[in-house]
């Protein structure tokens, strides 16, 4: 017996209609009332995946449609953004980051608990309002670099107009004077991020865009390929004074660069 | 890696100063909704001034009243200096607060 029929709407002069042959199936007879629906809103659809600069592998595909399913049963969102090092090639992450813009009625701890329980994946969840989201990216460095490379649950295209904001810039680079002073009890990959911070930081000061190619260019520039690479991927400290004390030097410049542009946005 | 003793107390200073003087600018110049955010990540570097204190015996009690006071005052001048460096350029920043923000920061890591 059929239970269900796929048609097309027929474009009419005064009525649009959908045609059924005479025996069509039983149920639908005429005279019998039925219930028309979209199609796209009765099949269960997977999850959408925006990529954005980046093209997933399948198992890392899979992690991000059960996050986004995750989150969807947990409540209202704008929308879901993925970032940071999960989207870099490999398997090298050690947590994902989830955006969730707008979030209505989630419970960040229980949702936490959710993503990891079943994906294995420590997740660092951030809650914001599409307020703050834009107008950090537009006066934040970190933000900008978050949607420099993204997968999003929704189409999502962010407006990059900046707004150098010198006080702000100075209180986030004095949080990163502590690579230098700390460098020792700091992990390889809290130096990692608190180094791309700096860059990121002198970037956006310099009005260059923030992204992670850019990054990477600069970091080699001022500290050179082989230090980075010997320091940050082979965990080799042999050229830690060089790097401290270029670092040393480049943190100055630019502390004296930003502080002269405070007084002159005051 | 082994560090002597007066390297690592100049080393918690060294953290220490940063950590309050940042305390202390994002209390003066953020909006309310930023500073939980920035708020956020000094965490991590309160971690590593524990390191250092838990490095420097003794580590399980207050250090001798000679060491205290000296941590203390060598954090007092370097926070000052970091923020006077900032009021000649225009920050809006109560001097008078550094000082309980010290002696929090020093109680929370059993210095004394």
């Amino acid at each position: 017996m059929i239970k269900q029929l796929i048609k097309k709407i027929s474009k009419g002069t005064r009525f649009n209609q959908i045609y059924l042959q005479k025996n069509e199936g039983i149920g639908f007879e005429p005279g019998k009332s039925v219930v028309i629906s979209p199609l796209e809103d009765i099949i269960v659809k997977e999850p959408a995946i925006f990529e954005y600069n980046v093209k997933l592998k399948s198992l890392k595909r899979e992690i991000v449609k059960l996050v986004f399913k995750i989150v969807d049963s947990w409540g209202y969102y704008n929308n879901i953004i993925i970032t940071g090092s999960f989207l870099d090639g490999g398997f090298n992450f050690e947590d994902i980051d989830i955006i969730i813009i707008n979030p209505g009625n989630m419970e960040k701890e229980k949702l936490k608990k959710s993503i990891e329980e079943n994906t294995g994946i420590s997740p660092h969840l951030i809650f914001i309002d599409s307020e703050s989201f834009n107008k950090g990216i537009k006066r934040d460095p970190l933000f900008r670099l978050m949607v420099d490379r993204y997968v999003s649950a929704k189409r999502a295209i962010f407006r990059k107009d900046r707004e150098i904001n010198y006080k702000l810039l100075d209180i986030y680079l004095l949080k990163n004077k502590n690579l230098i002073e700390g460098y020792d009890l700091f992990s390889i990959k809290q130096r990692k991020k608190l180094l791309r911070d700096f860059v990121s930081i002198k970037l956006f000061s310099e009005n260059k865009e923030v992204t992670i190619n850019n990054i990477e260019k600069e970091t080699n520039r001022l500290f050179g390929r082989d230090i980075i690479e010997s320091l940050f991927y082979y965990g080799n400290n042999e050229e830690k004074h060089k790097f401290i004390a270029k670092l040393k030097k480049e943190f100055n410049k630019l502390e004296k660069y930003i502080l002269k542009n405070v007084s002159k946005q005051a | 890696m082994s560090q002597n003793r007066p390297d690592l107390i100049k080393r918690f200073i060294g953290v220490a100063s940063n950590i309050i003087a940042h305390k202390v600018l994002i209390k003066a110049e953020l909006e309310e909704d930023l500073r939980k955010y920035y708020t956020k990540e000094i965490e991590r570097d309160i971690d590593i001034a524990l390191k250092y204190r838990n490095r420097i015996n003794p580590a399980s009690r207050l250090l001798p009243q000679q060491d205290s006071k000296e941590i203390r005052e060598n954090i007092l001048l370097k926070v000052k200096a970091e923020l006077l460096k900032r009021v000649d350029k225009g920050y809006k920043v109560d001097l008078s607060k550094i000082d309980g923000e010290i002696d929090n920061f020093l109680k929370e890591q059993n210095v004394g």
